[in-house]
């Protein structure tokens, strides 16, 4: 869906010290989700800048959907989400839908079901130039996820994204591509929002896509939701249980060779740690099918009696029907 | 698809308020200096028109209504909106030039009229011919002046606008800038001298292929 052959292209934005520049770029990529892991924000925002047809290559070739990016029939089927977006200010939310979907051209939805497919429809009636950064990013991604749109170039997807809108994006583009006949391409720094899009991770190397190791090489993640989680990470980096520790303000995700044997060592610090364990599950999976298995062999993910000092956790216990025998 | 472009810059003509400041000042300037020519000289208009209005206050209204229509003052920026939701990147800057051309062109032809009404007197010629006259002129020449801003602003960026004005009003007069600027040949169509020798009918055309022209440089220039 899009190429890149041997393309020199440069982005130096005035007033920043970070730029840009690429001598000799060349990648393919085809349907299916694909995430761009690691690379600087102005390495990324090139590349899917050069993609959509707004920076000029002055050197090589890009090619995307078959034809010259930016051309009339390209950028109809091109949706281009980027950090910094920007909307028609002098109309409403659902004005600018109506709009976009006369511009693509592509029988877009009603304007109102495409905004509640992130929960935004609520932003519908508000004029753009009142809506916050965030809110636009939502309503932008609403409509890219909508339009019909072969080609997705998505910058940092799953942040800076309103509260509401935000849970709902990586299903939205998993739903998405699972339609197939698309390419999403998305930059993030997080391998994290990679794997819950469920892309595809690239990394660049060498001015090259090279796939980047994580699951492949036979690591599993192990995600925890706690009440604490910067406790339990502290706690789990102590134990030694992870080849890789990441926690914010929800949950801790763990990298790891031996699911299992993580998982217990997390029921037991859990435990002595006092924690309120909500949810255990394995990335990748869906999050409602948690980790019964491994809970229920756990005695230590039981509340303790009262009197032993520990407070009970919270969290209920996982559902029976799940557990094998 | 066009038309649909337009509603863009259309309703940020609507939403603008604040920003009508600066063409609502330079409107009523010229509408002042028309009521204080009335009866000062024999020949009211031909002061009112080509003493104010045309060589200063024609031009900053052009630039202030380009200002409305895209304040981020480069084309490329101002259509990005557009882009985004899938409108070819020139199309997009087109149309608000086009909108920016004919706001210019349809305030400077009205507030001409204006000028020329509020300023006629009796040694001046008739009325009806001269209101006509005066407005198709201004709407033109304005036109003209608001590409030829938008051009600056495309290379020079929020500077290129106030830039251009500056070359307009220094070389306008002279015998090649005459040529190549609007001042030269606007002023030949309100009855002052000729730009560089060349008939009012000419200058008239050399107008719209200059502003035709300065807006697709305007169009065709990328932010980044």
């Amino acid at each position: 869906m899009i190429a890149f052959e041997g393309v020199r292209a440069k982005a130096l934005p005035r007033g920043t010290q970070n730029g840009a520049i690429y001598t000799d770029l060349s990648l393919a990529l085809g349907a299916g989700c694909h995430a761009i892991v690691g690379a600087t924000p102005a390495e990324g925002r090139l590349l899917l800048d050069l993609a959509a047809g707004h920076a000029r290559a002055r050197r090589g070739r890009v090619r995307a959907l078959d034809g010259a990016p930016g051309d009339r029939g390209v950028a109809a089927r091109t949706a281009f989400v980027p950090l910094d977006v920007v909307l028609p200010d002098g109309l409403t939310v659902l004005d600018v839908a109506a709009l976009e979907a006369t511009v693509r051209g592509l029988g877009a939805p009603e304007p109102k079901a495409r905004l509640a497919r992130l929960d935004a429809e609520w932003l519908g009636g508000r004029r753009v130039h009142s809506l916050s950064p965030a809110e636009r990013r939502s309503v932008a991604l609403a409509l890219a996820l909508t339009s019909g749109a072969t080609l997705l170039l998505l910058e940092e997807p799953l942040t800076h994204v309103e509260g509401r809108a935000a849970p709902l994006v990586a299903p939205a583009l998993r739903a998405l591509v699972a339609k197939g006949g698309v390419c999403v391409v998305l930059t993030t720094a997080s391998r994290r929002d990679a794997d819950l899009a469920g892309a595809t991770a690239w990394a660049l190397r060498g001015e090259r896509l090279v796939p980047r190791s994580g699951v492949a090489s036979g690591n599993a993640t192990l995600e925890i939701v706690v009440d604490d989680p910067m406790r339990l990470a502290a706690a789990l980096a102590a134990a030694g249980a992870a080849v890789t520790l990441h926690a914010d303000r929800q949950s801790v995700m763990l990298e790891t060779p031996d699911l299992d044997g993580a998982a217990e060592t997390v029921a037991r610090v859990a435990v002595a740690e006092a924690l309120s364990v909500v949810a255990m599950f394995r990335r990748g999976d869906e999050p409602s099918r948690v980790l019964a298995e491994a809970a229920q062999r756990l005695p230590s993910l039981v509340p303790p009696p009262p009197g032993e000092g520990a407070e009970p956790p919270s969290a209920p216990s996982p559902a029976p029907e799940e557990t094998s025998p | 698809m066009m038309l649909a472009l337009l509603r863009h810059p259309l309703a940020r003509l609507r939403s603008a308020r604040l920003r009508l400041l600066p063409a609502l000042g330079w409107a009523l300037l010229a509408l002042g200096g028309a009521a204080a020519a009335r009866g000062a000289s024999a020949h009211a208009v031909d002061h009112a028109v080509r003493g104010t209005f045309g060589p200063l206050l024609l031009p900053l209204l052009a630039l202030a209504c380009v200002g409305l229509i895209c304040p981020e003052a480069r084309l490329d920026e101002g259509a990005r909106a557009l882009v985004l939701l899938g409108a070819p990147r020139r199309r997009a800057a087109l149309a608000l030039g086009l909108t920016a051309m004919g706001l210019a062109a349809a305030s400077a032809g009205v507030l001409g009229a204006l000028v020329v009404a509020i300023a006629h007197g009796p040694a001046d010629a008739p009325l009806l011919g001269d209101l006509v006259s005066t407005a198709g002129v201004s709407a033109l020449g304005a036109a003209a002046y608001a590409s030829y801003f938008m051009m600056g602003s495309a290379y020079l960026g929020r500077a290129g606008g106030g830039v251009l004005f500056v070359v307009d009003f220094l070389a306008g007069s002279l015998g090649a800038g005459s040529l190549l600027t609007p001042r030269g040949h606007l002023r030949a169509l309100m009855g002052g001298p000729l730009a560089a020798h060349l008939a009012p009918r000419v200058s008239s055309v050399l107008l719209v292929v200059l502003a035709l022209a300065f807006l697709a440089v305007a169009t065709s220039r990328r932010a980044r």
